[in-house]
């Protein structure tokens, strides 16, 4: 015998209540003087035995009760010989996992592949022979334990297998196998099993190499069974990227998306009209696709624009197909009112084209004289005692060209500025005083300045790489379409040399040989930007090369982006973000994808300086805003994009996996749980839970009990 | 105390129903008066029985001036011819007594059933004397045939308060020993002593040539025995403390109680003497003219 919820059998203790109760509640006594005492001691002496025998019966029968109602809700089992036949089939211990990965939504019609799953889930505890026992795992890019311990209550494993829903996570199917295996290996001896019901995505396998290795070291003990599902309807169009291009998210300013579509059918498909909508309202734009091959991706530029500032989510779209999960992805963003920046000149010159902001004053706004009114970026243009001034502070972005040093209280500002948000970006120049950068400065930049050098001899001059950007602001380059940064070429400039043990710098962009160029890190709230060259044409040809506008504006977007890539998130991943401390503790209330009406989500958690919303039910892709309070405006907007791989619904790795699923014993629903394997006696599992008789019992009792009490307190 | 301040034992009603049906002596007693009483001693002239002290309330005319003139003493010369017939009340004041599941306990509604007893007698002209004993004899009035002296007989049985045990034995014996002449002896108790000594109290009295009647008085309570719930039951009389729950001992309580009354009553049979169950619950009356009229009965014969 043992128990399925042993720990409620503490309830024992109350086995102690009738007594405690009978003690508790003495009812209270009567005082009578009493004349007749002569016949009440000869009529007690004669009725006590009886008297003590049926209060002790009915305590006994109390006690019982309790004990019985315990028993009950700790669902006691027979043991019972796993590896033996205990009503007809072989007992078994399995581990179900249950792929819930966002391709496992992809429907053939009249059911998705993740209720296929469920179905043959079912089927396979049908055919677990009594005495069996099952665990239940969700498996995406991790194991979810959803029964962590093998149980012989199937009702409950059938109601958590009804119950799964869906995440839009990728898929790894190790994490799962793992987890089995370790929870399967601390069962002693007996019939062990592991059923894995996924679509065997190509992704799920990435890493076939330790599940080989896991199903080897284990095979003598455990058997794993790979169940496909979804065999069928493997064509699928995705939304598989959606970025922000080009100029920065301002109010009236039509803001360009990249819009990429990749067609995973075996067939090409032609005309797919993508459209682009903002914050769940209808779409603002719209391109048609008129063709993608199969395996391939197009992508469209389209434009949205904002009418009010503040945190937008952008949502990107195209016609629904069987997988509704990747048929549209979303990105958040935060859109300014305006940007204003001071370009802050090391020297003066009259000739104002031969001044230190000549070029970034234009390039920042590029437009004609009568529209820079209307151009969201102000360009202000003066020199280092500006910064000495607290205005600093309205504006946004602060170039620093060619400027020697600044005094102390510049200095200190401009340290302010940065940590508390600003965006500092530095074109060194000749008057540039390194000492004084790398030291007042140094904890501002992303890499120390090293002395000027000049470009190789034979080459005249220095080439920027021309592909393999890895940085965000520079990655549009690797689209030949987009141009190149390899024209940019530098005839003299500072070597930058990341500082010692630095892992927050990253370079934005390298020269051809290798040398950053460009390097980045955020310091405090904000960002810094260090150039190794010029801006102007004294040195480098950047001013004058046709990316340096949009290379300026990438960076603005960049740095002015608010939390970043902090907004868009993958799924599962918590988000967090601060705000101002007077919010803590208001009610926080989410609007997720596919909810018409926001929830609440608990309570703007407190912090040290500044207050958290907190989010962790972050599984379904797509845009959340987040309510603070009674405010109708979203205080923050984040996105969660689906794993792109997941769209892949093509099966085609089958035959690489068909080896391990051929060593691993591959069953089918139809015959799992009928292993041929050779009997392990002596491994002892629970049982089916013997409620009934328990339940019988303790009714029995309870009608005894009232039966039995109702004649005692009759008169003797 | 002031005879105006009595305790108003008598119950006019019980008085009333009382005084219409009179107590007729069942047996021959000693009486000198023709009519009423028939008596034994036919062609006596009057004779000289014996003297006693006076008492508040003797008629000065039975004073022995004799006995006054040598010794300065109040002695009443007594003739056998002064009685009619004597009642002689024999109450219980036992603690015992005490209980009363309502308002009136046992020994109050014992010595109401005595006062009207008495005042019945006096007022036909008999003689009535009281004695209230518990292991001795407490208090004894002797007999008189005087009216006025019922309050005084009040008076004593208010004072009077039950602290000890019975004796009924020691009681009547002693009363067989004090009533020299042949009367009616009433005993008032609830009877719960040794039976064995109350029968033997009955034969001496019966032997005495005494009639007894026996008011068997009981308590409802200690009749039908219906209480609910838990009870701690205090012992009277240096009985212990008991704690039961009475429905469980009901019905074996009853039948040890109904099986008393049985011995009571068979007792009483064998010596010849009335027994008469008494509830404090039925009003004096009822209890009075009940066995008034049962007495009737029998004296008709």
């Amino acid at each position: 015998m043992t128990f399925i919820n042993p720990a409620i059998l503490f309830g024992l203790l109350a086995v102690g209540l009738p007594v405690i109760i009978h003690l508790l509640t003495k009812p209270r006594l009567k005082r009578i003087k009493w004349a007749a005492t002569k016949f009440l001691l000869k009529s007690v002496q004669k009725n006590r035995r009886r008297v003590q025998m049926e209060d002790l019966l009915l305590l006994i029968l109390r006690c019982l009760l309790v004990a019985l109602l315990v028993l009950l809700f700790a669902r006691p089992a027979f043991l019972t010989d796993s590896a033996g036949v205990s009503l007809g089939g072989e007992a078994s211990t399995v581990v179900i996992l249950l792929d819930n990965s966002a391709s496992m939504g992809q429907s053939n019609g009249t059911e998705t592949r993740f209720d296929q799953a469920k179905s043959m889930a079912d089927g396979i505890l049908s055919k677990l022979g009594a005495g069996s026992a099952a665990a239940l795992y969700l498996i995406a890019d991790g194991a979810k334990p959803v029964i962590p311990k093998p149980t012989q209550d199937f009702a409950v494993v059938r109601r958590s297998i009804t119950q799964a829903s869906l995440t839009d996570r990728g898929t790894d199917l190790y994490p799962g196998l793992k987890a089995a295996v370790d929870l399967l290996k601390a069962v002693p001896g007996g019939h062990r099993e592991i059923f894995v019901l996924t679509d065997s995505q190509e992704a799920a396998w990435h890493e076939l190499a330790k599940i080989r290795q896991l199903q080897n070291e284990n095979k003598k003990e455990i058997i794993m069974h790979f169940v496909i599902v979804g065999e069928r309807g493997e064509d699928n169009l995705a939304v598989s990227g959606l970025q922000m291009i080009g100029t920065v998210a301002a109010v009236n300013q039509p803001l360009r998306c990249a819009v990429t579509v990749n067609n995973w059918s075996k067939t090409p498909v032609e005309r797919v009209p993508v459209k682009l909508a903002i914050d769940g309202d209808a779409p603002q734009d719209e391109a048609m696709i008129d063709k993608i091959d199969p395996g391939t991706s197009r992508t469209v530029s389209l434009f949205v624009r904002f009418r009010e500032p503040g945190y937008h989510s952008v949502t990107a779209s195209i016609p629904g197909d069987r997988l509704p999960a990747d048929n549209q992805r979303s990105l958040a963003l935060l859109v300014l009112e305006q940007i204003r920046a001071l370009v802050v000149e090391g020297t003066t010159n009259p000739d104002l084209s031969a001044r230190d902001g000549f070029f970034l004053k234009h390039a920042l706004a590029p437009v004609r004289p009568d529209q820079v009114d209307e151009y969201p970026v102000k360009v202000t243009v003066g020199q280092s005692s500006e910064l000495e001034s607290s205005t600093i502070d309205q504006y946004q972005l602060v170039f620093l060209s060619n400027v020697a040093q600044l005094t102390p209280l510049g200095a200190q500002n401009l340290q302010r500025y940065v940590n508390s948000g600003g965006a500092l970006i530095i074109f060194p120049g000749p008057s540039t005083d390194i000492s004084y950068y790398n030291t007042t400065l140094g904890a501002l930049l992303p890499a120390q300045l090293g002395a000027t050098k000049d470009a190789p001899a034979t080459q005249k001059f220095l080439g920027w790489q021309s592909h393999d950007y890895a940085h965000p602001v520079t990655a549009l380059w690797n689209d030949p379409s987009s141009g190149t940064l390899g024209g940019i070429r530098v005839s003299k400039y500072y070597p930058l040399a990341a500082k010692p043990g630095d892992s927050a710098s990253r370079i934005m962009v390298k020269y051809a040989n290798g040398e950053p160029a460009v390097m980045e890190q955020s310091v405090g709230k904000g960002k810094v930007v260090l150039f190794s060259s010029t801006a102007t044409t004294a040195w480098s040809s950047l001013p004058i090369h046709p990316a340096f506008v949009p290379l300026l504006l990438r960076i603005i977007a960049y740095a002015t982006s608010g939390p970043g890539g902090k907004l868009d998130l993958a799924p599962g991943q918590p988000f967090s973000f601060e705000i101002d401390s007077g919010y803590a503790g208001k009610e926080l209330s989410v609007l997720r994808p596919g909810d018409k009406k926001k929830r609440i989500a608990g309570q703007v958690e407190a912090s040290e300086h500044s207050a958290l919303l907190h989010d962790t039910d972050t599984e379904q892709a797509g845009p959340y805003q987040l309510y603070v309070g009674d405010d109708p405006k979203p205080k923050v907007v984040f996105a969660v994009a689906a794993d792109a791989t997941e769209s892949n619904l093509m099966q085609e790795a089958k035959a690489d996996v068909d080896p391990l699923i051929a060593m691993a014993d591959t069953a089918t629903p139809q015959n799992a749980g009928v292993s041929d394997k050779p009997k392990e006696k002596g491994q002892l599992v629970a049982g089916p839970p013997i409620w009934f008789p328990l339940a019988l019992a303790a009714l029995l009792l309870a009608i005894a009990e009232t039966a039995l009490a109702h004649r005692f307190s009759q008169s003797k | 105390m002031a005879d105006s301040e009595s305790p108003s034992y008598l119950d006019p009603l019980a008085i009333s129903r009382g005084e219409s049906l009179g107590i007729l002596a069942r047996n021959v007693v000693e009486g000198y008066r023709v009519g009423e009483h028939r008596s034994p001693f036919k062609g006596f002239a009057i004779e000289f029985a014996q003297h006693r002290e006076y008492t508040i309330g003797d008629d000065p005319r039975h004073l022995d001036w004799k006995v006054l003139g040598r010794t300065d003493r109040y002695y009443i010369k007594q003739y056998e011819q002064d009685t009619n017939f004597v009642v002689h009340l024999l109450l219980d004041g036992s603690e015992s007594m005490t209980y009363g599941s309502g308002k009136v306990t046992k020994l109050h509604y014992a010595k109401a059933l005595a006062a009207c007893l008495a005042y019945l007698v006096l007022l036909q002209r008999d003689a009535v004397a009281l004695g209230v004993f518990d292991t001795q004899t407490r208090e004894y009035i002797q007999r008189t045939d005087n009216l006025g002296k019922i309050h005084h007989i009040m008076n004593r049985l208010a004072a009077f308060e039950a602290t000890q045990q019975t004796n009924l034995g020691v009681g009547m014996s002693d009363l067989s020993r004090i009533a020299k002449a042949k009367g009616i002896v009433i005993v008032l108790s609830d009877l719960f002593d040794d039976e064995e000594g109350f029968e033997r109290g009955l034969q001496q009295l019966r032997f005495s040539g005494h009639e007894v009647i026996v008011f068997h008085v009981l308590d409802p309570e200690e009749i039908e025995f219906n209480f609910k719930g838990r009870v701690e039951f205090i012992g009277l009389e240096g009985a212990p403390t008991l704690e039961t729950n009475p429905a469980d001992i009901r019905k074996t309580y009853l039948k040890e109680m109904d099986a008393m009354r049985l011995r009571m009553r068979l007792a009483c049979d064998r010596t010849g003497s009335h027994y008469v169950l008494t509830n404090t619950t039925h009003s004096l009356a009822e209890t009075l003219s009940g066995y008034l009229v049962f007495r009737h009965k029998v004296t008709a014969r």
